[in-house]
């Protein structure tokens, strides 16, 4: 990637700039190998959560499923919590539409929360359309 | 006679920022910024998972800064913010929100409350560190 913020980053990792306030050459990421360890770590965390990815949408289906069937009260905090997760996590480990479709989920969930209703038909189509989009994303290779 | 400080044009620096106490309900999000906070910006970081855990230790943590989830149960960010700032030895440490609600009126509201900085989730994990050094910063150079 070429951002330039992440350009400035890498170059500052890399190669301090000689009598900056941040030239600890000791530490492990000013090193290439240090970096490198440190991207490794990260890679090992987003394969973590790309494992753990399609339990977590397959939650949020069985709660809707509860929540439409029982009208379990319960079910619309459980997937606030799940929705508002995944929107901030998403984008963070490789999956960017896991992050906008949650985050439109969450909107739409909080909508009714706060009008205290049950969703419309137009509306539980929408979260079914955006549960299918979670799961068919969640099986996506992360970028 | 009283001496006088010399004169100095060098532009001020701001003070080294070293210790973080970083609150995150969420682990996944919160191993990843732990991460990157110790690896890459070399900080000295405390985690806590609530407001309350955090309530409980920052004192003798003795932050720098500190950088807090926006929505989680019980105590939210800002709550956690407030009661954090109304104790007198972290009164003045200033604080960054990260959020996933990152409508403008949201981030405007979370700067209203205080915040020197409102970092939108998701973030780059390998950029994270620099948005908050400019942060601090910016924080310093405006006093100065």
């Amino acid at each position: 990637m070429n951002h330039p913020i992440r350009r400035r980053v890498q170059r500052n990792i890399l190669m301090p700039a000689a009598g900056s306030a941040d030239t600890r050459s000791s530490s492990p990421a000013t090193t290439h190998q240090g970096m490198k360890s440190v991207t490794d770590r990260i890679q090992q965390l987003k394969q973590s959560y790309s494992r753990q990815l399609p339990g977590r949408i397959a939650e949020l289906e069985k709660i809707w499923g509860r929540f439409t069937e029982d009208n379990d009260p319960g079910g619309m905090d459980a997937m606030l919590d799940l929705a508002h997760n995944l929107a901030g996590s998403g984008g963070v480990y490789g999956y960017p539409r896991i992050s906008t479709v949650s985050r439109d989920l969450h909107r739409t969930l909080l909508r009714i929360k706060e009008e205290q209703r049950a969703p419309s038909s137009d509306e539980r189509h929408h979260i079914e359309k955006q549960l299918r989009e979670l799961q068919h994303e969640a099986a996506a290779t992360p970028r | 006679m009283p001496q006088t400080a010399p004169l100095n044009d060098a532009p001020a620096r701001a003070p080294q920022l070293q210790r973080l106490l970083y609150v995150e309900d969420d682990p996944g999000i919160q191993a990843i910024v732990k991460l990157t906070l110790e690896e890459i910006g070399r900080f000295t970081v405390l985690c806590c998972s609530s407001g309350r855990e955090a309530l409980a230790s920052a004192v003798a943590f003795r932050p720098d800064l500190m950088l807090l989830d926006v929505i989680m149960p019980e105590l939210d960010g800002p709550a956690t913010a407030a009661e954090l700032r109304s104790i007198p030895q972290l009164a003045a440490t200033p604080v960054i929100f990260m959020t996933a609600r990152n409508e403008p009126g949201e981030l405007a509201r979370l700067r209203e409350k205080g915040a020197i900085a409102v970092i939108s989730k998701p973030f780059d994990p390998i950029t994270l560190c620099d948005e908050i050094r400019d942060a601090w910063q910016m924080e310093h150079s405006a006093v100065v």
